[in-house]
């Protein structure tokens, strides 16, 4: 390799400033490169690198010293390769890059830009990278540094490599060819515009190649040829060919292909020595079978014509393309060019109605490449269809093969319905079942036809038929929930889980002959209490149990309910049974007969007075005994006295010992001897003074009523 | 009158009588020079006239320019082989001795200190 050194002064001066700053003599400097001219025939010098400088000059400075020292090395071969200086000049370069010998050098950065801090004039000759370069630096490390001084040793490097590839080449040879291949920059700064080219080796390489050893292009095309395989009709693929310049010069020329090929990128091409350029070639198949074509390759460096061939993959036919509902083919067959299986399955058939798909098939058979098996599915409905057939790819790719035309149609007769038997119905005697006639009635898989029984847009009771006799009958259960008057029985074939097509509606009667319920008369209508009676006896007629239980017996008095009652017996169709009810206070009571007609609703069948009375005796008490106490000897027990006193089903008699409004003591009576005499508990809650004993009937399970009070005094002589 | 047009007259008057007395083959004196040596002596650069077509004149001029100096505090500093340039070092005496070698010196400048570029301090 051919050395490149940089400037080394002979003898350098610590300059003053912050270490490392050195600086040298002219003189030196001069000694130095007379130096590399002494030792030009010893050493095969490339360039000489002198990154320094100082001053401003707007033009050549060829009167500098250093002129004729550069001149020497230049005519010698050696390029003095100068930094351009830091001074952000924009018209303006340093000495010694002014030097019109000099190959003077200008920094960019790392995006290709003129560096903020280089001096450039129209009279540089080169930009190299000099922004943020990690070099070497003193004490055996490395560091990143900016500056002219970091862009002129690439060029005074590149220059090395230059040289040693066209060992023969002059400065002025390799500076041109570093100018002809560079990439032009522009500095924008000051609005100069300057433009100077900013190096490329590989570039300045081969054109500085190409002057030493002169060579024609020579074209070269690889691969020999190349295989489209498979290509579905109606879309395409690519295929690339890489053409190159084997040869020197540069290689121009241009490609084409016949249809159905066609060049997609790459069609001309001007490529120096070494240079390569990729042609793209596509397929695009216009008719099923094998398609082969030559490319054609047409340069100043010879031709060359690669056979290209590919094969167009779709669908050309399904058979049937005419299919009858009534009679449907247990597949389809569908041939084409080029099927296959690629590893994701059989090929898809979308059945599609414009851009609704009926249904998705998979294939299920392949032959060869060209016979597909595709099952009949029941989806398929009557009108055209489009059977769009596609290649599986990927694990959720498709390629299409072509769509096919395919017709469906419906020869079977119309399911509909005629006549429902009875049309008529007394519900006084109802059938079991209705039986529905027509034609074509199914079950198409989801269960036996439905009725809707409807009153206007009422729904009364939906059933489904439980029995089908061929295509023509229906049975379908009698419900109770039809009511008199006209029905629609709209008769329904499920077609799916919740969908259901309407075959017809026809119209039913509901008439009801039965005698109408009432009530005339209950016994006893007239309750004494002191007496009550265990049942009452209602008479009336039509009555019935109705399947919701027996007639229910509301005892009202005005709007308020004393009790509600359900008849537990009826005999025949006139007499019910309702027991009393101990809820019946004394007064005027309505008893309300209702028959229930479903599991909430009832039917009023009349209304029936009743009175309740009370002979019993009124509940008083009289006196109390002892109506006196000492605390120093309580007695055990109160014995109260009077009349009418009982047990209400409830407890017997309860006593609240009183003082004012504030209760002593509350004490229940433990017995109660025939209707006059009851004991009470003493209770040692009463204190010193008076007490009224207030002696209340539970008459309910928490209602009372007071039968009076009693004064007792209560004393205490203990000590 | 008053006194500035009085001193401009003056020293265009000074000025072209310098010009006059100049010699087309003077020596050329850069003025930092000249002012250097009043302070005592200067490193400089003495450019030879050399025919363009006579390299090989290079070393007999050097030698001639140096035995002209010869009395005065010039001092020789480098001699060149390949380019007609003397490096001295000189005392007011060495370049009024060099101002009349006009028939071989070309130019005297100063012989500068010349620093490398920086950039700014690098990051290690």
């Amino acid at each position: 390799m051919t050395s490149s050194v940089t400037a080394a002064a002979n003898s350098f001066i610590d300059c003053g400033g912050s270490p490392p700053c050195l600086g040298a003599f002219t003189s030196d400097i001069l000694a130095a490169l007379e130096r590399v001219y002494d030792l030009r025939t010893t050493y095969d010098f490339a360039s000489v690198n002198m990154s320094l400088g100082g001053g401003l000059f707007g033009a050549t400075c060829d009167d500098e010293p250093y002129k004729p020292f550069i001149d020497n090395l230049r005519a010698a071969g050696i390029a003095t390769v100068v930094a351009s200086g830091n001074d952000g000049a924009t018209a303006q370069l340093s000495a010694p890059a002014c030097v019109s010998s000099a190959v003077s050098v200008s920094a960019t950065t790392k995006d290709d830009q003129v560096a903020s801090y280089s001096n450039v004039a129209p009279f540089l000759s080169l930009f190299a990278p000099g922004d943020e370069i990690i070099s070497s630096y003193p004490d055996s490390q490395f560091a990143i540094a900016s500056g002219t001084s970091m862009a002129a040793p690439h060029v005074a490097g590149a220059w090395a490599i230059l040289k040693q590839a066209a060992p023969t080449a002059s400065v002025d040879e390799i500076l041109q060819a570093l100018t002809d291949t560079g990439v032009m920059i522009t500095d924008p700064r000051a609005g100069t515009g300057t433009a100077r080219p900013r190096i490329q080796v590989d570039l300045a390489l081969d054109a500085l190649l190409d002057v030493e050893n002169p060579t024609p292009p020579t074209l070269s095309v690889t691969p020999g040829s190349q295989d489209f395989g498979s290509v579905s009709l109606g879309s395409s693929a690519d295929k690339t060919f890489v053409v190159r310049n084997s040869g020197g010069g540069t290689l121009t020329g241009s490609v084409s292909a016949p249809a159905p090929f066609s060049i997609v990128s790459g069609g001309s091409f001007s490529l120096r020595r070494g240079a390569s350029q990729t042609v793209v070639v596509r397929f695009s198949p216009t008719a099923l079978g094998l398609s082969s074509a030559n490319v054609t390759f047409t340069s100043n460096g010879g031709d060359a014509s690669p056979r290209v061939t590919g094969i167009a993959r779709g669908v050309s036919a399904i058979i049937p393309n005419s299919v009858d509902l009534a009679s449907p083919p247990a597949n389809f067959t569908i041939t084409g060019e080029g099927i296959s299986d690629l590893g994701f399955g059989l090929p898809v058939v979308n059945f599609m109605r414009g851009s609704t798909m009926l249904v998705q098939v998979r294939a299920t058979a392949l032959t060869g490449t060209t016979t597909l098996t595709v099952p009949f599915s029941a989806a398929l409905t009557v009108g055209a269809v489009q059977a769009q057939v596609y290649m599986q790819t990927g694990g959720g790719s498709f390629s299409p093969l072509g769509t096919l035309a395919l017709t469906i149609t419906d020869t079977r007769p119309v399911p509909g319905v005629s006549a429902i038997s009875p049309n008529t119905v007394d519900l006084a005697s109802p059938p079991a079942s209705f039986t529905i006639t027509g034609t074509a009635l199914a079950n198409l898989g989801f269960g036996l036809p439905v009725v809707n029984f409807m009153r206007g847009s009422t729904l009364l009771a939906q059933v489904r038929a439980t029995a089908l006799t061929g295509t023509t009958t229906l049975t379908v259960p009698f419900s109770a929930a039809l009511t008199v008057g006209a029905v629609q029985a709209q008769v329904y074939s499920q077609t799916g889980g919740g969908s259901y097509s309407l075959l017809g509606t026809l119209a039913v009667t509901i008439t009801d002959t039965r005698p109408v319920a009432t009530v005339t008369a209950i016994s006893p209508d007239t309750v004494d209490l002191a007496s009550p009676p265990a049942n009452f006896t209602i008479t009336g007629t039509g009555l019935a149990n109705l399947g919701f239980g027996l007639p229910v017996v509301n005892f009202m008095r005005g709007s308020t309910l004393l009790v509600q009652v359900r008849a537990t017996a009826l005999t025949g169709t006139t007499t019910l049974t309702v027991p009393f009810s101990a809820a019946l206070t004394v007064g005027v009571v309505q008893a309300q007969v209702y028959s229930q007609t479903g599991g909430g609703s009832y039917s009023l069948l009349g209304t029936l007075a009743v009175t309740i009375t009370d002979t019993r005796p009124v509940a008083t008490v009289t006196a109390i005994n002892p109506n006196a106490v000492d605390l120093a000897s309580p007695p055990a027990s109160f014995t109260i006295t009077g009349t009418g006193l009982a047990n209400l089903g409830f407890g017997l008699p309860v006593v609240n010992f009183m003082r004012g409004s504030a209760m002593l003591a509350q004490a229940r009576a433990t017995a109660l001897a025939g209707t006059t005499t009851l004991t009470v508990p003493f209770s040692a809650a009463l204190t010193v003074g008076v007490v009224q004993a207030q002696v209340y009937s539970q008459t309910g399970s928490g209602s009372y009523s007071l039968m009076g009070a009693l004064p007792l005094t209560v004393t205490d002589t203990r000590p | 009158m008053t006194w500035a047009p009085r001193v401009a007259i003056l020293l265009v008057v000074l000025i072209g009588a310098w010009s006059a007395a100049r010699g087309a083959d003077d020596p050329v004196i850069d003025p930092d020079v000249r002012a250097a040596v009043r302070g005592g002596t200067v490193r400089v650069l003495v450019d030879l006239r050399v025919s363009p077509t006579d390299s090989s004149s290079i070393g007999r001029l050097q030698d001639e320019a140096l035995r002209r100096l010869a009395g005065t505090g010039a001092r020789l500093g480098r001699r060149f082989s390949t380019a007609p340039l003397l490096a001295l070092e000189i005392d007011a005496a060495a370049l009024t001795r060099l101002e009349t070698m006009g028939d071989i010196v070309a130019r005297v400048r100063a012989d500068r200190i010349t620093l490398p570029y920086e950039g700014g301090s690098p990051r290690r």
